[in-house]
């Protein structure tokens, strides 16, 4: 994919200290959490990289889509075909699934890409309401509301055998593997020149043109990787739970993405995982006290784009940078700049 | 996909050094012999903590409440008939001298987060047993997790596979299947209202379930002469409403939401033909003194009618006085906020007769409904009589015909049941643990 | 029903709910064409005055007396969200809209505490149907679209023919020219906001007695709204009232000849390909 990439992904750097952190902690996770806090841990892994494949797209191009829920659904229903009508291994229909919606997402990508920024929004939010409607009304094929249940098979790992997801502790450590990857994969692209253009296009998409950049072509190349990578957490959450319904592709499940995206930080990948993670646990706490944990969730959202457009990993800055105030910390590929490309 | 991982499994990952050279790759690595070096042969998690050995002095009820949501109208009575019913029972020496407590999780009407509270209920709050959500997909989905978590469930949804292809042997339905429903209705239907039928359903599986039964028992003895599906969340019916034909007698709908409001006002505006019946699912949670003469006449085919005066006896008071109707400011949802009050009921009768004290005589609580216990009206069971057939865990009881008249609910008909209205579609009880 | 009397009832019932869509959207694309804000919130705002609606009515027992009061109390939560929330971060396109779906989601859940889970309905003032041709339709729904129609033309010569209307449209083609001429950019952005908020409310309030009234009724209206608007062209008032038409004709004429789902479908469908072939709009870059 990449051809010259930065010294960025070869070695490590202080800036790296909250990527590593991270990973220590959800690797020691299993080791405090009860079971439900297995299949909790293990969901919002699976959240977290939907969140990241979401800030890959908006995070770095600017462009906000509200119909991703359309890749994640497609995902989840693809490795669901794969397994329950074509007898596919586990391993092999995840790959399917991060194919095909990659292929799905070029098509609607098409469609999406070729209207000003605004119209982007609104043809992604009418994707997303076509998908549902199909999805609801095609009980034969999807299930509809009632969804499918899905035994997912054993999982046949190289030297280390047969495990199945019905062992909490595969199932967390199996869902972290695929998360790492996949992070490891779209930090290269963003560190790559194609990451650069990227940013381009979202700092300000007319010099890229004149820079003669082919704009459509990048954007269409971010809504395919963010949607491939989408319908691989797709696959993934129904691997967690065992179950696939048309409610994959609902509005909610779009808004998730942008909020996890928001309340972790944009364009940081990671600050969507660490979103996903922080919205999960409150909810889950929240959840027990009061039925109104939606209100919060709206306060919190509301209050974090009003005081750190930039997300928790934005405030974590702020606060490094007080603390160390001699500016050792470089440039990190956080968008430090508030500028989105307006409608030109 | 998944990085190698290092051929001696039995590692701990301190023993690893990270390589500079590729840090991340290099702790993908070392989670995945982490894994492998904690996996070692646990088996699937067996939920609760049932309360020690001797004897329980604490059973936990589970209620997978569906609390926001499309369906946050039934959650709220559940809830809170529930708590009223605990509070009675553990005043009066609670189940065999056992305290009883509930807990609540929201599943949001939606199927993964609903799983996720029956996890929740399970693994985290211990509890021994949970009554399900009033959302069949909630329920679909839950079903084969509390096999594997080896609770018995008793979902509330209403989907004829609940008890059917997706049903498994810790699945146990008090409540009546959308079939039963169905087929009283269309009794009823062909001999009151007519022979000629039009189906207009919500075109999503709920609607397209009863579309499915209705039609399976029309056919024979009258005709459906056709189906009119509308689109989930569809707020204007005018143009679905004209697809009606002029000969229908009687046009079943089972709409939900606010189609199933505008269809009552708009077929009235527009002289629909035929005379409306459908599910009470249409308008629970909906207040309908506010309908105008247009509703008049459309009848629902229901459990308990909604309104004290259609059904005044002592256990129907004493239910309402548990669930504080008269206190709350909402509508009630009278055709069902009483089922997970009587799942409870069965739940201290299983418990009772079986002797039950933890989770190791789970199999025993679920063998006592295979042998098809039947019980009366009482204040534990205030709707009626009911039945279990073993085979299938599907519960059968009476059911009622209310018909709006002058913004009230009123019972046009008490269809009594006494044996099952459809043949079990899954041999549940030859089902494994 | 014989294909004409389905197809007339098509054409009242397309001319009818598209004028109440345009009633709506209209507000939304207001907002957007004047402050660049995508308004997640707007269907909430429709909920928000239906419920406010029922409550009056239910403490008042009059129907206009809701018309008035609902309208005024949801355009006050507008400008009081415009002047505290989403002033500071205006400059931000993806920004308000995510903080506008924060509201979406606390409006919702506030509806949900206190008007509660349950449906309830207003009843119509006006309770006939006309009969004609052997047809028959509600009265009231006519008299909905009637009021659309005159409260469209009110928000028109409001804007054409009044002071703040000016300063409204000035301020959106030239804000440093209306800033310098002393228009008090401010208040015109926070009276539009409070408008078109205004706008949805009584659209909520009018058409409770039709749709029935629900915590969650924001959601399928807020869909419908946004697609008109950008068929219609961002910020432009006729293309809305075109696309909402269109809509309604597309949806209603579609359900007579196929299956109603996949009206719908073919609909957004269509929508979509409007977009694609004029991106700006019908009217291409409408002026107010």
């Amino acid at each position: 994919m990449s051809t010259a990439v930065s010294t960025a992904g070869r070695t490590l750097k202080p800036r790296h200290a909250i990527w590593v952190l991270l990973l220590i902690a959800a690797a020691i996770v299993p080791f405090v959490a009860g079971e439900f806090g297995l299949f909790l841990g293990a969901s919002i892994l699976a959240l977290g990289l939907y969140g990241a494949s979401f800030d890959l797209l908006y995070g770095y191009t600017g462009l906000l889509s509200f119909g991703h829920s359309v890749f994640f659904g497609v995902g989840a229903y693809a490795a669901t075909f794969a397994i329950n009508d074509y007898a596919i291994g586990a391993i092999t229909s995840l790959l399917i699934a991060f194919i095909i919606t990659g292929i799905v997402a070029i098509g609607l990508g098409l469609i999406a890409v070729r209207v000003s920024s605004h119209g982007f929004v609104i043809v992604t939010i009418l994707l997303a309401l076509i998908a549902h409607l199909a999805a609801s009304s095609l009980t034969g094929l999807t299930g509809g509301t009632d969804g499918l249940t899905v035994l997912v098979p054993m999982v046949n790992l190289p030297v280390l055998g047969e495990f199945t997801l019905f062992d909490p502790m595969f199932r967390y450590y199996f869902t972290l593997v695929v998360l790492v990857v996949s992070l490891f994969l779209m930090y290269r692209v963003t560190t790559s020149p194609v990451g650069l253009a990227y940013r381009m296009i979202r700092e300000n998409e007319k010099r890229a043109r004149l820079l003669g950049y082919n704009v459509t072509l990048y954007k269409l190349s971010a809504f395919m990787l963010s949607g491939a990578f989408a319908g691989l957490a797709g696959a993934l959450s129904m691997y967690i739970s065992g179950f696939v319904s048309a409610s994959e592709f609902s509005l909610t499940v779009s808004g998730d993405a942008i909020i996890f995206t928001l309340i972790g930080g944009r364009g940081t990948l990671i600050g969507a995982v660490v979103g996903a993670a922080l919205i999960e646990l409150v909810a889950n706490q929240v959840s027990e006290l009061t039925d109104a944990y939606p209100l919060f969730i709206g306060v919190l959202l509301v209050t974090t784009v009003i005081l750190e457009p930039e997300g928790l990993l934005g405030l974590l800055k702020r606060v490094k940078e007080r603390v160390l105030s001699d500016d050792s910390a470089e440039q990190t590929e956080s968008a430090s700049s508030r500028e989105v490309p307006g409608n030109e | 996909m998944a990085p190698d991982g290092k051929p001696n499994a039995k590692q701990s990952v301190s023993n690893r050094s990270i390589s500079r050279r590729s840090a991340l790759r290099g702790l993908g690595a070392a989670s995945l012999v982490g894994l492998a070096g904690c996996t070692g042969g646990s088996n699937n998690g067996d939920g609760g903590d049932g309360g020690g050995a001797s004897g329980p002095d604490k059973i936990t009820i589970g209620l997978q409440a569906d609390m926001t949501g499309v369906l946050a109208s039934y959650g709220y009575w559940h809830k809170r008939v529930l708590e009223g019913y605990v509070e009675e029972l553990n005043a009066n020496d609670g189940i065999n001298g056992a305290e009883v407590e509930l807990v609540v999780e929201d599943t949001a009407t939606d199927s993964k987060q609903g799983v996720q509270a029956m996890r929740k209920l399970v693994q985290q709050e211990g509890a021994d047993f949970v009554i399900g959500s009033q959302s069949s997909g909630v329920s679909i989905a839950t079903n084969p997790l509390a096999k594997q978590l080896k609770v018995p469930y008793f979902p509330i949804g209403e989907a004829p596979s609940i008890t059917g292809a997706d049903g498994t042997r810790w699945t146990i339905r008090n409540n009546h299947s959308t079939n039963h429903a169905a087929i009283l209705a269309v009794q009823y239907g062909l001999e009151n209202l007519g022979k000629n039928w039009t189906i207009m359903y919500q075109d999503y599986a709920f609607g397209q379930q009863y579309t499915e039964w209705v039609k399976r028992e029309v056919e024979g003895s009258g005709t459906v002469l056709t189906e009119i599906p509308v689109p989930v969340g569809t707020s204007d019916l005018n143009s679905y409403l004209n697809k009606v034909p002029d000969d229908t007698e009687v046009l079943f709908n089972a709409l939900v939401g606010p189609s199933a409001l505008n269809f009552l006002k708009q077929s009235a505006d527009l002289g629909t033909s035929g005379a409306r019946l459908g599910p009470i699912a249409s308008v629970e949670g909906v207040d309908v003194s506010g309908l105008d003469a247009g509703a008049d006449g459309a009848a629902y085919v229901t459990m308990l009618p909604r309104r004290l005066e259609e059904a005044d006896n002592e256990y129907n008071r004493h239910l309402r006085d548990i669930a504080r109707v008269d206190e709350s400011d909402q509508v009630l949802n009278g055709g069902h906020y009483f089922v997970s009050y009587e799942a409870l009921s069965w739940i201290k009768d299983a418990v009772t007769e079986t002797g039950w004290s933890s989770e190791s005589d789970n199999q025993a609580f679920i063998e006592w409904f295979e042998t098809g216990p039947s019980v009366e009206q009482s204040n534990a069971y205030p709707q009626g009589k009911k039945m279990f057939r073993g085979t299938d865990h599907q519960a059968f009881m009476d059911m009622y015909i209310e018909e709006i008249s002058g913004g009230k609910l009123t019972v046009a008909e008490h269809i009594e049941v006494s044996e099952p209205t459809f043949d079990a579609q899954s041999d549940l009880s030859a089902m494994s643990f | 029903m014989a294909l004409a009397s389905d197809l007339t009832i098509a054409l009242i019932n397309g001319l009818s709910w598209g004028i109440t869509i345009a009633l709506i959207a209209l507000g939304l694309n207001l907002i957007f064409g004047l402050l660049e804000i995508v308004n997640m919130a707007h269907g909430s705002l429709y909920m928000l005055g239906a419920v406010t609606g029922w409550f009056v009515v239910d403490a008042t027992g009059s129907f206009f007396l809701a018309l008035l009061i609902a309208p005024i109390a949801v355009a006050v939560i507008g400008v009081v969200l415009e002047r505290v929330v989403l002033r500071p971060i205006e400059d931000d396109i993806s920004i308000t809209l995510i903080a506008t779906f924060g509201f979406l989601l606390i409006f919702q859940q506030l509806a949900l505490l206190t008007f509660g889970p349950g449906t309830r309905t207003i009843e119509a003032p006006i309770t006939a149907t006309l009969q004609f041709a052997g047809l028959s339709y509600s009265a009231y729904r006519i008299v909905v679209a009637v009021v659309s129609v005159l409260l469209i033309a009110l928000l028109y010569a409001f804007l054409f023919r009044t002071r703040m209307g000016m300063w409204m449209r000035g301020v959106r083609q030239d804000l440093e020219t209306a800033s310098a001429l002393g228009v008090p950019t401010s208040q015109v952005y926070m009276l539009t906001f409070g408008l078109g908020a205004a706008f949805a409310a009584l659209a909520g309030v009018l058409l409770a007695p039709i749709v029935s009234v629900n915590h969650l009724m924001g959601l399928d209206i807020l869909a419908v709204a946004f697609i008109v608007v950008i068929v219609g062209g961002l910020g432009s008032l006729q293309g809305v009232l075109v696309a909402s038409l269109l809509y309604a004709f597309l949806e209603n004429f579609g359900a007579v000849f196929i299956a109603p789902v996949e009206a719908r479908i073919l609909t957004l469908v269509i929508m979509i390909v409007f977009v694609l072939l004029r991106p700006d709009g019908v009217f291409e870059e409408g002026a107010i």
